[in-house]
């Protein structure tokens, strides 16, 4: 039953993901890859790890794509990026070596050297009251620098798009 | 039960779309939304993990992992906007002034 | 009493100094930049009289204990150089020369050098020569020696290469460099040798051991010889650099390119004399080894009748008097070989004096003459310049042996102890070709007194006149001087004898003065007599064209041909190292410098950029690619993980 929904889902990402690549529209592709943060959300919640997967759906699935369409809608550049292609051979390579890729991780996880141990009973560690007491206290340092991570994008993005006054420019 | 392997390859599957789609889609966009992907994988792996060996870090990290990539959207957006008004342009081969 | 002494002696050497210091920073005018340095050399003159008195003052035994180091000059491990002077009776002589007919010749040249171009630079120079010089003679190691050894090298350079605009003046200079320059490289491994020996280099260190180095063994280019032979032997080829004995002594008699004051300078007071002075204040190293005693001996014999052979045949007025310089520096060389080192002095100091005369005479004939150097367009300036004249004739009288002047005396100490013996032997055959290069001596000169002053002018193109006062003056003291110098060592009374015994009672060198040997003197004034005579039947009593044959042509043929070309010695080397050399050079510059060197530089630099020509198409550009590649090592990196280090 677990398994039939997992596969379900599996395929529903990896569907979307295909298609967020294969879209030449720019604002369709941003739609796939919502879809696509919303399946990976779903299997957060079978990895028992509630508290990311709502994370996932408002931070990834709602702030950041909605960034996304916001920049993709005022540069008015939802088609017609793709004329120049300086280079045409670089799409069979690509394809070729994302297959190796994924041959040899398939190859490497299902015919392993050493045996793995069996997954363990369900737990409750995503519970978001044990996230956050570790994350308050181990993880107390990379926190707060986290938050000051934020700040300094914060002003980058500021600064890179500010329009930039006559004269000043460098 | 589904056994971490599943989850793992299906990170492995989803981390090589992203890159297929950096490697040849050339709208600025798209290979930025491309990379989120890429990302998204790696989360998905991480998580997988820590149910695996029954350990929070690995869900800790990836809540870092997701800020970061905010942070990084923001600025990487930006940079696009800044691109875009001087080049008037996203597609990433125009944008080749390094050439030697 | 001895303080004075320690404040006099760095004066000595620091008035020269502040002389040229004063002249290149402050004076512009030249006659004002001759005053400065004259009385610089004058001070100095004045000081070192005074210092001298002192020293003759003291007790016998502490006369060569006046050793004052001013600071530390090099302090590194083993090598512990000071900065310090010795000022012992030999010393002191030499720098009473050195002052006194330098001080002379500084006045002399502000009349010379007053139509010269760069007059403030030619004073300077000559008073920093006075003032290496000066370092020389003073210094009490030998470090400190080899550096106003190379002093005198640098500013002889540039003195002879003051008229620059004048090629043979350039390739004199160069000349007279390079061949100090190997004769230094001899004095250099001597050096050497003798730091490896005894630790130091400090006379005080040295010499009292000197009788060390002749037990010693040493394996070098001319297989194992005594240590005492070769150090004797480098500082022998040191010594023919810097006196112009064989083999180097062509640059000298090419020194004349520079101005006549100070080829006196080169010639008479400073510079030739210090391979003299190396081997008197040697005589402990060179007592210890017969073989290069006597080598010495023959080498300065060889050089002083060579040399007064070649100055029969030549016509320029300063070229002969050039190789009478050669001649009389064998002579000098001669007698420190032979271990006679106050007669070397002796005559050191005498030929100081009167060569100074001749040379500032023959600055003065040419003065007058407007430049004319050839002999041959000379004649009868009696009339026109009777200071000149008679000034020369005093100096003349001195080089030519003529007794009651100066030369007689001194020469014939070195000829008396050539037949007398002294503790190497006699040396009858050096003695008697001495005499024959001393009556050789007499007849140059009373050739050249005949065809400048005797006669009749044989070119009228110019108008000769005598020159000024302050010209003449130095030529009237050095007159006086050349004339009574004989009485500093008057036989019988031998004041210079006695004065020096202190310096080589050191080495266990002193000589019983020599009694007057009044036969030898008879034999070498008669024939002086005669041969002056001959010059003046020959070349005085008629009257030549201004471009004549020498007469002598006629009954010497190829010899004469011999003396006038300098025996082709210049041209020996020039085939035999010059040309060499130059080919050597340009092979060097033409073909391997360019295809060697730049082949080697330019290649690299061709590699590099025909690399990066090949490499620079990897950089698209293009970010799609730079990822495919990271992509590719991302591949290669995981495959090694997942199959290489697990499996």
């Amino acid at each position: 039953m677990e398994i039939a929904f997992f596969i379900i889902t599996a395929l529903l990402t990896i569907g979307a993901a295909v298609a967020m690549v294969l879209s030449h529209n720019a604002v369709h592709s941003a739609l796939w890859l919502v879809l696509n943060f919303f399946g990976v959300a779903v299997l957060y919640l079978l990895l028992n790890a509630p508290f990311l997967a709502m994370v996932q759906i408002t931070v990834y699935a709602g702030a950041i794509m909605v960034l996304f369409l916001f920049v993709i809608m005022l540069l008015g550049s939802e088609q017609g990026q793709e004329e120049v292609n300086g280079l045409p051979w670089q799409t069979p390579v690509a394809l070729v070596m994302g297959l190796l890729l994924v041959v040899m991780a398939g190859y490497a996880l299902f015919f392993p050297g050493t045996p793995v141990p069996t997954t363990q009973t369900p737990n409750e560690i995503g519970a978001p009251d044990i996230l956050a007491r570790k994350l308050f206290s181990t993880y107390l340092l990379p926190f707060e620098i986290t938050s000051v991570l934020l700040l300094v994008a914060l002003i980058g993005a500021v600064v890179l798009t500010m329009k930039s006054r006559e004269g000043d420019r460098v | 039960m589904v056994p971490t392997e599943y989850y793992v390859l299906l990170s492995t599957v989803l981390f090589t779309i992203g890159v297929i789609g950096v490697l040849t889609r050339r709208s600025a966009l798209v290979v930025f939304m491309s990379v989120e992907l890429m990302l998204n994988s790696a989360n998905l792996a991480l998580v997988a993990f820590s149910r695996q060996w029954n350990h929070v870090d690995g869900q800790i990290l990836t809540f870092f992992v997701i800020t970061v990539a905010a942070a990084e959207v923001a600025v990487g957006l930006a940079l696009l906007v800044g691109i875009f008004r001087t080049r008037r342009t996203t597609n990433v081969d125009e944008v080749n002034t390094m050439r030697g | 009493m001895e303080e004075t002494l320690f404040t006099l002696i760095p004066a000595i050497i620091v008035l020269p100094l502040l002389g040229a210091l004063i002249n290149t920073f402050l004076i512009r005018d030249g006659r004002r930049a001759g005053m400065v340095a004259s009385l610089a050399c004058g001070a100095a003159f004045v000081v070192g009289l005074a210092a001298f008195a002192l020293l003759a003052g003291l007790p016998h035994e502490e006369q060569t204990h006046i050793d004052l180091t001013l600071w530390q000059w090099i302090d590194a491990g083993p090598l512990d150089v000071p900065f310090g002077f010795l000022f012992d009776p030999l010393s002191a002589v030499m720098v009473l020369l050195i002052t006194g007919v330098g001080s002379l010749i500084h006045v002399f040249s502000i009349g010379y050098m007053a139509h010269d171009a760069r007059p403030v630079r030619y004073f300077v120079y000559l008073n920093l020569f006075v003032a290496a010089m000066l370092i020389l003679v003073l210094a009490n190691n030998y470090l400190l020696l080899f550096l106003g050894w190379e002093g005198v090298g640098l500013c002889s350079y540039l003195l002879i290469g003051h008229s620059f605009e004048r090629k043979e003046a350039r390739y004199a200079s160069m000349k007279a460099f390079v061949m100090n320059r190997i004769g230094d490289f001899g004095l250099m491994l001597a050096l050497l040798a003798l730091f490896q020996h005894f630790g130091s280099l400090n006379y005080g260190v040295i010499f009292p051991r000197a009788a060390e180095l002749a037990g010693q063994q040493i394996n070098w280019v001319l297989g194992p010889t005594a240590l005492a032979s070769a150090i004797a032997f480098c500082m022998l080829i040191g010594v023919s650099g810097k006196s112009a004995q064989i083999p180097l002594w062509t640059w000298l008699p090419d020194a004349m390119a520079g101005p006549t004051p100070a080829s006196a300078l080169i010639h008479a007071a400073t510079m030739v004399t210090s391979g003299v002075y190396l081997i008197v204040r040697s005589h402990s190293i060179f007592l210890q080894t017969q073989a290069i005693s006597n080598l010495t001996v023959y080498v300065g014999v060889a050089t002083a009748f060579v040399a007064a052979s070649i100055a029969i045949g030549q016509y320029d007025i300063k070229r002969v008097l050039a190789f009478s310089t050669v001649s009389q520096l064998g002579f000098m060389v001669a007698a420190a070989g032979m271990g006679a080192y106050t007669a070397a002095i002796f005559h050191l100091l005498t030929h100081g004096v009167f060569k100074a005369l001749l040379f500032l005479g023959a600055g003065s004939v040419i003065h007058g003459a407007h430049d004319v150097q050839d002999m041959r367009r000379m004649g009868g300036l009696r009339s026109a310049m009777p200071t000149t004249f008679l000034t020369y004739m005093a100096g003349t009288l001195a080089l030519s042996g003529i007794p009651i002047w100066a030369g007689f005396f001194s020469k014939d100490e070195i000829i008396g102890s050539a037949f007398h013996g002294t503790r190497f032997g006699t040396y009858p055959v050096s003695g008697t070709i001495l005499i024959i290069t001393a009556a050789l001596t007499a007849f140059y000169m009373a050739r050249q007194v005949s065809l400048v002053f005797l006669g009749q002018q044989r070119d009228t193109s110019y108008h000769a006149h005598e020159s000024e006062p302050i010209m003449t003056i130095p030529l009237w003291i050095l007159a006086v001087g050349s004339t009574i110098a004989g009485i500093i060592n008057f036989p019988g009374l031998h004041f210079l004898d006695h004065f020096l015994e202190p310096v080589f009672e050191v080495g266990h060198a002193v000589q019983e003065p020599l009694e007057f040997n009044i036969p030898l003197a008879i034999i070498t004034v008669v024939l002086a007599l005669a041969a002056g005579w001959v010059a003046y039947q020959v070349y005085g009593k008629r009257q030549w064209k201004k471009t004549f044959r020498d007469p002598l042509a006629r009954y010497l043929g190829v010899f004469f041909e011999g003396f006038e070309q300098r025996w082709y010695a210049d041209d020996v080397y020039d085939t035999m190292v010059v040309r060499p050399f130059k080919a050597t050079a340009s092979f060097l510059s033409r073909i391997l410098d360019p295809l060697g060197i730049d082949g080697l530089v330019n290649g690299a630099a061709w590699l590099v950029g025909f690399g990066g020509r090949g490499l620079r198409r990897a950089q698209t550009g293009y970010v799609r690619s730079y990822t495919l590649v990271f992509f590719l090592g991302v591949i290669a990196v995981l495959g090694y993980f997942g199959f290489a280090t697990v499996r």
